[in-house]
């Protein structure tokens, strides 16, 4: 699924500034980072530190102020809105703290959203719909919406959203967050299998015990990175 | 109270807390009431008021239906005149009526202060005032001693309105003597204020004993004839005695009657014609509202004004309901803490329905002052060009009753349903709302969704309706009226009401003719008896030469008397034979032109120049007029009628010649040469009043006002109707992309595109559109089925109406989708995704 050592995503001195009312704030500073193919990592530092707005950055829902950033050998730092929606859409699996399940979509629906919005044909969605439910353990629960689901369920469903459309990263940003410790235990386990089966993961957490799981963690303060950790220990 | 009293304020308090809510409630409120107010106020005038008179329950109209003989003139129902010799037999019945009376209105000429005006007045049987219980409001009403004899009793009672108008409500004008109709005429009294005559429509000015028929219509008296029908009769019925019963009675004297007037006519004995005539009766129908003509002439195209008012109300009240439930959403976490602190449901309820109701009132009574408006420009229009005379513009008591009802019922309609949705959340539900993981689903929204697709439902109604009377009112614009209205003006004279006799009237119709056609600019000058275009008749059976006469024939005919040149002035193509000419005098042979649908009916196999006709029926009817030419069919009633047999005579061999329409057709705007005509008719008689002097194509807009009224204001409700729903998929659209702000933020952040977002908010639309549609096509559809008499050239089920409709209201609902579209396209994935 992946090619050893291969660069995935390279980032040079990207920096983020918000402007509000005259005030600057820097959320992010100087961040050199890059991510080899079929990693696991996971960001990791307190609230406030600029976590989110990285992993903002990385999955294109956000840009730089400045600095370089590449995807798959692509520059994509400046692209369109419309070039960057598409780079999301077939290269970026997103896993939500909040699911952000669609409520009035059933469990299939919501799966199925990416690769409705790629314009793969119906019998193929029915298909790779059906094989990332059942990667997650949900495929009994296609009919189901998300309101008849439990929180774990809803961020398996979510996971498998993530998943359908085999992108290059899952981007998951705080994916325990509203997960009781068993449901959480659950949700990190699954992001390991997918890691282990060749899948690169990027993962923000402010839960030391969670970032663990990743093979690599980077910590970040005032929005730079402060510290790296390589070849973190697998396994809780 | 204390406690209603605070709701009112905290209501007014919320009302200026919220100006733009409150601003476009009002507004549209007062849109909706304004136009309801204006044409209820018409309707209530044309058709519910009752006549101001004494007990008007026991008042009924006579008919009788069935064949006529000889002349009759009526406005409308032929059989709802009767000849006066009629009358008088009728009258005698005093078993079930308290009395019965009859009326004829007449042109009169009333020269006082020096001036001659033309005037209303109508002939009264004596015992008029007594059946309907009117009593004078100074000196006396007539009296059955006033109408004794023919020509004995010059005497006149004046309406209320022409006393305080034209007399400045002076007591002194007892026993005064003014000139009517060239008869010197004392005024005994002024009816009672209010009254203006049994007829919606009539404003009698003068009332006159009928036995003064003779010396105000000089030429045609006709009291003694039995075969000269032009009374309308109302009857009083006894207390107690019901309709049926009353109608039994009368019924018992007719026969007798009818034989009387048929010894007068020569019916074949054994004929069906006489069997038929002999076997009508009179059949009663309510006299509460006096003779019904305008009500029913005007009756559906009110009812229809009226229907879409109401839904042009219920869409203004769909729209507020809208408002209001989007901002009683936005007031969720208020009513959360009102219900925590205690406050029931129903307290609550009473205070956003005392919200509604302030909103309410005040669209109440900017409505009321709309509708004043509207009301005065209506009402100018009907009375001047429709000649419905005494519709005011009055804000009675009636109309403001309407005016609170309306207002009442828009408050309940749209305030009740969002105050008990909004009170209905409790605290956990709002709580569960705040906490919930995955987007919102449009269920929320749902029940508005449903108000938007009845208001395009009802918008549809309304577009439907305008398309079909603006597609009518086009037709009959278009319409080959056969001859050519471009720069011809008209105006008439009444030579009879001004002393003329037949010879007179001849010869000055004949100087005026000459002095007109003199003048310059002026190509051409023709006169008819009948002015057209304003619904005049004349008609009756013919007896062609050569042609047997059957029981089944269809033999009616309607005709004119007009001047030399008249077909080439009026621009009627002929067809053969000749125009009138100058040889054709009282004295040399009778002639007659016919129309192209007298040939095709009487004439379908041979040429009718040269074959000999004559008016009547009967065995002893010797055909001594001769066709002398065939002319285009051309509209002489209505732009409406079909066309119909039509001979036109030399006025010169007519005989009664009760007035004469003039018509100039000039080179350049036929307005600039109105003053010259005026002048030559004062020159040739100083006494004469001219009278409605206008174009020819004035008259065909008059003929075709309640069109044009029902075409106007149909695309105006239309219209508004567009722009509300307009306003209400805008309203529903914003607030679902506020809601559903999350729900795209996830989209967005998964890969939808721009055309995925809109397409998001064009599919709601797209839904509400089609819901309404498949509920509004039908209905417009049944609703066109009922107002087809209406209609004219295009049929209820027109397909490129229907489409056009359709079309319309796509185009408001996507251009009304517009601006939310882009909003929701513009929606930041992270910012949206931070409402987590």
């Amino acid at each position: 699924m992946t090619d050893a050592n291969a660069t995935l995503i390279k980032m040079e001195g990207v920096k983020k500034v918000f402007y509000t009312d005259e005030v600057e704030t820097h959320a992010l500073s100087e961040i050199h980072l890059e991510i080899k193919k079929g990693q696991y990592i996971s960001i990791a530092g307190p609230s406030g530190c600029g976590k989110s707005t990285l992993l903002s950055i990385l999955g294109l829902l956000d840009s730089p102020t400045g600095g370089g950033y590449t995807l798959n050998g692509q520059p994509v730092a400046n692209l369109s809105i419309s070039e960057r929606t598409r780079i999301r859409n077939r290269e970026i699996g997103f896993i939500f703290q909040a699911f952000n399940l669609i409520g009035d979509l059933t469990v299939y629906e919501n799966v199925e959203l990416p690769l409705t919005y790629r314009g793969t044909s119906a019998a193929e969605r029915k298909q790779k719909v059906q094989h990332a439910l059942e990667r997650v353990g949900m495929a009994h629960r296609l009919r189901h919406y998300p309101s008849q689901l439990s929180g774990g369920q809803q961020q398996r469903v979510a996971v498998a959203r993530a998943l359908v459309g085999d992108p290059l990263i899952l981007m998951a940003d705080e994916p325990t967050g509203n997960l009781d410790s068993k449901n959480g235990e659950a949700v990190m386990e699954l992001l390991r299998d997918l890691h282990r089966n060749g899948a690169t993961v990027c993962m923000v957490t402010h839960d030391q015990r969670y970032a663990n799981f990743a093979e690599r963690t980077i910590h970040l303060f005032d929005g730079r990175i402060v510290e790296e950790t390589q070849e973190a220990r697998v396994g809780a | 109270m204390p406690m209603l009293f605070e709701d009112v304020r905290y209501g007014l308090r919320m009302l200026a807390k919220n100006p733009g809510f409150s601003f476009i409630a009002i507004v549209t409120l007062a849109l909706g009431i304004g136009a309801n107010t204006a044409i209820f106020s018409l309707l209530n005038q044309v058709l519910l008021r009752r006549l101001p008179v004494r007990n008007p329950g026991e008042l009924v109209v006579l008919k009788s239906p069935g064949p006529k003989h000889g002349h009759v003139w009526s406005d409308g129902d032929d059989a709802e005149v009767f000849s006066y010799p009629l009358y008088k037999g009728l009258a005698k019945n005093t078993a079930v009526f308290d009395g019965v009376m009859a009326r004829y209105q007449f042109s009169a000429a009333i020269a006082s202060h020096g001036q001659t005006d033309r005037s209303s007045g109508e002939l009264v049987t004596g015992n008029y005032f007594e059946v309907l219980g009117v009593r004078p409001a100074l000196g006396r009403v007539l009296s059955p001693a006033d109408d004794d004899v023919q020509g004995a009793h010059p005497v006149l009672v004046l309406s209320h309105g022409y006393w305080t108008g034209h007399f400045g409500g002076d007591a002194g004008v007892l026993n005064q003597t003014i000139l009517v109709n060239n008869t010197e005429m004392t005024i005994v009294g002024v009816a009672q204020t209010g009254f203006s005559g049994v007829q919606v429509g009539q404003t009698p000015d003068i009332f006159v004993p009928m036995t003064m028929k003779g010396q105000m219509t000089p030429i045609g008296n006709g009291l003694d004839d039995w075969n000269d029908s032009f009374l309308a009769v109302l009857a009083r019925r006894k207390p107690g005695v019901s309709m049926e019963q009353a109608q039994a009675g009368i019924n018992v004297d007719y026969p007798g009657l009818l034989e009387q007037q048929a010894a007068t006519l020569k019916l074949r004995a054994d004929g069906k014609d006489k069997k038929e005539f002999l076997s009508k009766k009179i059949v009663l129908s309510p006299g509460a509202q006096g003779r019904t003509t305008v009500q029913r002439d005007s009756g559906p195209a009110l009812m229809a004004l009226f229907a879409m008012v109401a839904l042009v109300l219920l869409i203004s009240c769909t729209n507020v309901a809208n408002l209001l439930l989007a901002k009683a959403a936005a007031r969720q976490r208020e009513f959360a803490i009102r219900s925590a602190l205690g406050a029931t449901p129903g307290r609550m309820m009473r205070q956003l329905l005392v919200e509604s109701f302030l909103s309410a009132m005040g669209g109440g009574v900017l409505g009321l002052i709309l509708g004043a408006w509207i009301m005065n420009i209506l009402t100018q229009a009907v009375v001047s060009e429709a000649g419905i005379q005494g519709i005011t513009a009055q804000v009675d008591g009636g109309v403001l009753g309407f005016a609170a009802a309306a207002t009442g019922v828009s408050a309940l309609l749209f305030g009740l349903i969002p105050a008990w949705r909004a009170t209905r959340t409790g605290v956990s539900q709002m709580l569960k709302d705040q906490g919930s993981t995955t987007s919102a689903g449009p269920g929320h929204v749902r029940f508005r969704k449903y108000l938007v697709a009845g208001q395009v439902a009802f918008t549809l109604l309304l577009l439907t309706g305008g398309a079909l009377f603006s597609r009518t009112l086009w037709n009959l614009r278009k319409q080959d009226l056969g001859l050519t209205t471009e720069n011809l003006i008209t105006f008439s004279i009444a030579p009879q009401l001004s002393g003329y006799d037949e010879a007179r009237t001849v010869a000055l119709v004949d100087q005026l003719r000459e002095r007109l056609g003199a003048l310059p600019g002026v190509l051409g000058v023709g006169s008819s008896q009948i002015a057209v275009l304003t619904g005049t008749d004349m008609g009756g059976n013919i007896t062609v030469e050569g042609r047997q006469n059957l029981d089944t024939d269809d033999r009616h005919v309607n005709f004119d008397a007009v001047s030399p040149n008249y077909f080439s002035t009026m621009r009627i193509p002929r067809l053969s034979g000749r125009e009138f000419n100058a040889g054709d005098t009282t004295t040399s042979t009778k002639v007659a032109v016919i129309n192209e649908a007298m040939v095709k009916e009487f004439f379908p196999k041979r040429n009718p120049i040269g074959v000999h006709f004559a008016l009547g029926g009967g065995n002893d009817v010797k055909p001594n007029i001769e066709i002398v030419g065939v002319v285009r069919n051309a509209k002489e009633g209505h732009v409406r009628d079909r066309e119909r047999p039509y001979f036109y005579q030399p006025y010169s061999q007519f005989g009664k010649l009760y007035g004469m329409s003039f018509y100039a057709r000039s080179q350049q705007d036929p307005l600039l040469i109105a003053n010259a005509l005026r002048e030559t008719v004062r020159g040739a008689d100083a006494n004469l009043p001219v009278y409605d002097l206008k174009t020819v194509e004035r008259v065909v807009d008059e003929d075709l006002f309640a069109e044009r009224v029902i075409a106007g204001l149909s695309a105006a409700f239309g219209g508004l109707a567009a722009l509300l729903a307009a306003l209400g998929i805008y309203g529903v659209l914003a607030y679902l992309v506020v809601q559903r702000t999350r729900e795209i933020g996830i989209r967005v952040a998964l890969g939808a595109g721009g055309g995925h977002v809109r397409g998001l908010v064009f599919k709601e639309v797209g839904w509400m559109v089609l819901a309404g549609a498949l509920v509004g096509l039908p209905l417009a559809y049944g609703l066109a089925r009922l107002s087809e008499s209406l209609l004219y050239g295009v049929h209820a089920s027109d397909v490129p109406v229907y489409a056009a409709s359709l079309g319309i209201i796509c185009l408001v609902a996507f251009a009304a989708c517009y601006i939310p579209s882009r909003r929701a396209t513009r929606i930041d994935p992270i910012v949206a995704l931070r409402y987590e």
